[in-house]
């Protein structure tokens, strides 16, 4: 009773699919009202935005908006600390995510529990609030840090004076708050291997580490590709939040904290130039897409399979 | 089938976005106009409670037709503070009852705190909204000239005839300092507009260590009354912050424009490039380094030094205006300790650009905006309204035209010299009764500077002047407040403004005011 299949309509597959969807709805709603939409301004990148000449009158100004950036000596500077912060947190949070996760998957029940719990909490945390936990520890006068290194003996540090220490800081402070959350995706990613593989592989006497890298991290691979793909377009968008707030926009430590995020918001905050800000933005997207098409390029060529376009 | 799957998937797409943008734009007009109508409805209400006492009182002159035929406007005006007033509705209903009838209009006030008033406000003004008035000035988040320079405000040189008492309330020679390219985009708030620099000092340590203060006669006077507070009051600060001690140079011969006064070619040298910048650093080092300043004042933003005021731990405090009366204001803010002020420098007169109030570009009502202005500047039941509140809750009556603010009600800002003329306003217990009389005179007679009406035009080094403002951000307040060595630190600042472009921008000032120096036949 095998009936032929025939090409069915768009129709059946909209209507097969509705509730999945429905769920897809609000994402999509959400990226066309703040990543479509605005994209109109783009234009603005190229104009003299002024307030009584508006969107459609303000004059062209070419390519005049990203010179401020460009033509300043902090640009290079800028731009690598951008690119060496966004791949450190992206490679070490991979790395470490991963690694949690399949430390998780050994775990019993109720530990589990504890430990998501404990590492997802600080996701939850905005850059604003960990700042101040920074500053209780940093503070030069009353910082935990500088107590402790008093009564070990060591000499104590001016934290937000120093530019030396604050890669590390950034860098704690990043996976501390992140980790945990690439954590359950790689963890979730794990649940979803079919357990006959370790079964099978239990019966042939497979040790846990081999099992962690001959059967997880294969199966995984998938999933570790397409976040990093993702994630790579965010290099060039630094986190804001946290190189803003966390070294309380503190002068002297700039040269290793300030990324072109920074960086804009302050130079602009002076004179709340439109256009100026805009063109940085384009600058980043511009970049972000060339990254995110050259990774797929090269995956694709790889891998085909684990391509995302 | 498959070609015609690919082709119809972008198009539906693209008419679905299409749909998506027509409806959001259709909703958004609904809300913009539900709360416009139910505006108008209550402005109606008030109108009519507003009014009543007056009907009752002129029931017999019903007869004749009602004067205000058009509905009352409704103004919004934006503006600085620094403090969350609790009682804000409550002033804002006596406000609006009492100039209803006088310019039919009725005034929605937002304050805005200092921390994010520039911030608000351009976001405001790029998202095109609608407003009335917004306080500006020439320093923090006031952005005059660059407003100016955006056309984000409204001229109002022809609106001013329209209001002639106001035009007449503020001396020419204000009105002339708020014009850019020939127009006056402000309506100058009249206070102290002769400033001179000196120290506000604790008075209690000033009898306790017997300091004379004849004594100090410059900046670096006031050094060993540091070192006396330093050694004798371990939980004392004695200074909180000297960032703001050099700015220009003008404890040092400088005038504000950049050259030294004197200098017959008027050459403009940068900050860091003058040698009594240097010294100065190596003097504030010392301080830092011998404990005098405050530890952390290099990380201190402006709320976390006012908290710190408050406790009333810090001694001596740079003061930039010393303003007549002024030590009952800084009282308050030094933990209700009383503060002596010790003037270094004569008065100069420094125009009338730190606080104005302009007109909106969106403004609906520019005429009524102004009107509401000339108010704030020429009444005084008004303007003790809105900068002291509602009489007997939030102030009491001490004296003729002195009064006590009462500091547990929920109108303390005390902030007149955002709103309009303070010289028409009470004064504060404590404030001598010919304060105003003594502020009008200095505005009169102060030192007038040599280039006095000279403003730049920061348009053509706006490149420059961005990354510039970004080095001083990172390098001016630690090394003004002397948290790092100047040895090591000052060349790298030196050389970060070089590389933004400091040399252009010194170069294009120096352009303006030789051209403004020859037409004024100064050079």
């Amino acid at each position: 009773m095998i009936k032929q299949r025939k090409p069915r309509s768009e129709w059946y597959y909209l209507k097969k699919n509705s509730e999945l969807l429905l769920l897809l709805l609000p994402g999509a709603l959400l990226v066309l009202v703040f990543a479509y939409l605005p994209m109109f301004g783009v234009v603005l990148a190229f104009k003299d935005f002024r307030y009584d000449m508006g969107f459609w009158h303000s004059p062209w100004v070419g390519l005049d908006n990203f010179k401020f950036f460009f033509v300043s000596d902090n640009a290079t500077l800028i731009t690598r600390n951008t690119v060496a912060y966004g791949l450190t947190y992206m490679i070490l949070t991979t790395l470490l995510a991963l690694l949690f996760a399949i430390l998780m998957n050994e775990m019993g029940k109720r530990w589990l529990r504890i430990h998501q719990t404990a590492m997802f909490i600080p996701y939850c945390l905005s850059w604003v609030v960990v700042s101040y936990l920074a500053l209780a520890l940093l503070d030069t006068q009353n910082g935990y840090l500088n107590k402790v290194l008093e009564t070990l003996g060591l000499s104590t540090h001016m934290w937000y004076l120093e530019s030396a220490p604050w890669p590390y800081i950034l860098i704690s402070a990043y996976l501390w708050k992140n980790v945990g959350f690439s954590t359950l995706v790689y963890f979730a990613g794990i649940m979803g291997i079919n357990q006959e593989y370790y079964e099978a592989a239990k019966i042939d006497g497979t040790s846990r580490w081999q099992m962690a890298t001959k059967i997880t991290l294969p199966l995984l691979s998938n999933l570790i590709t397409v976040l990093l793909i993702l994630s790579i377009g965010h290099i060039f968008v630094g986190d804001f939040g946290l190189h803003y707030f966390i070294p309380n926009d503190a002068g002297m430590t700039y040269s290793t904290t300030d990324i072109i995020d920074t960086y804009v918001y302050r130079a602009l905050r002076v004179n709340g130039d439109i256009g100026m800000s805009t063109a940085i933005g384009l600058y980043q997207s511009l970049v972000g897409l060339v990254l995110v098409v050259a990774a797929n390029y090269v995956v694709r060529k790889i891998n085909d399979e684990n391509s995302l376009f | 089938m498959k070609v015609w799957k690919m082709s119809m998937a972008p198009l539906v797409l693209a008419s679905l976005m299409l749909m998506l943008l027509v409806s959001a734009c259709g909703s958004n007009n609904d809300k913009n106009n539900a709360p416009a109508a139910d505006n108008t409805a209550s402005n109606a209400k008030n109108d009519t409670a507003a009014n009543a006492p007056d009907n009752a009182a002129n029931d017999t002159a019903t007869t004749e037709p009602a004067p205000a035929a058009e509905p009352p406007v409704e103004l919004t005006y934006y503006y600085i503070v620094y403090d969350m007033p609790a009682d804000q509705q409550e002033v804002e209903d006596a406000i609006n009852a009492y100039i209803q009838p006088k310019i039919n209009a009725t005034i929605k006030l937002k304050p805005v705190l200092e921390a994010g008033y520039k911030d608000k406000i351009n976001t405001m003004l790029a998202a095109n909204e609608s407003f009335d008035l917004l306080w500006t000035s020439n320093w923090g988040g006031g952005d005059y000239d660059n407003k100016v320079a955006k056309g984000a405000l409204l001229p109002i040189d022809d609106l001013l005839d329209k209001t002639p008492d106001l035009k007449a309330a503020i001396p020419q020679v204000a009105w002339d300092d708020t014009k850019v390219d020939g127009k006056i985009y402000g309506v100058p708030n009249m206070q102290i507009a002769a400033k001179a620099e000196g120290f506000a000092i604790q008075k209690r340590f000033i009898d306790k260590y017997n300091i004379d203060v004849n004594s100090i006669k410059t900046q670096m006077d006031i050094e060993p009354v540091l070192k006396t507070i330093h050694d004798n009051e371990p939980d004392i600060i004695p200074i909180a912050t000297t960032s703001n001690m050099f700015d220009f140079g003008r404890q040092y011969g400088y005038a504000a424009q950049g050259y030294k006064l004197g200098d017959p070619n008027f050459k403009i040298i940068d900050t860091t490039d003058k040698p009594e910048y240097k010294t100065f650093l190596d003097n504030m080092r010392r301080w830092y380094t011998s404990g005098y300043i405050y530890k952390d004042a290099a990380t201190m933003k402006d709320d976390q030094l006012v908290a710190l005021l408050n406790t009333g731990k810090v001694a001596v405090e740079w003061n930039t205006t010393m303003k007549p009366g002024g030590e009952v204001d800084d009282k308050k803010r030094f933990g209700n300790n009383d503060v002596v002020y010790v003037r270094v420098s004569e008065p100069e007169f420094t125009g009338v650009r730190a606080t104005m109030n302009s007109i909106s570009r969106t403004s609906k009502n520019p005429e009524k905006a102004l009107e509401f202005l000339q108010l704030t500047s020429t009444d005084p039941a008004l303007f003790n309204l809105i900068t002291f509140g509602i009489k007997d809750k939030h102030y009491t009556m001490v004296g003729d035209n002195t009064i006590k603010i009462n500091q547990d009600a929920g109108y303390k800002g005390d902030q007149g010299w955002v709103f309009g003329n303070v010289l028409i306003g009470y004064l504060k217990e404590g404030q001598a009764p010919d304060t105003w009389e003594r502020t009008k005179q200095l505005n009169e007679t102060a030192k007038r500077p040599e280039v006095n009406g000279f403003n730049f035009n920061t348009e053509p080094y706006k490149t420059e002047s961005v990354n510039i403002a970004a080095v001083s951000e990172q390098y001016g307040k630690a090394l003004n407040s002397g948290a790092v060595d100047p040895a090591k630190v000052l060349p790298k600042y030196q050389d970060a403004l070089k590389k933004a472009g400091v040399g252009k921008q010194t170069e294009e000032m120096q352009k303006q005011l030789d051209e403004w120096l020859k037409a004024n036949g100064k050079k």
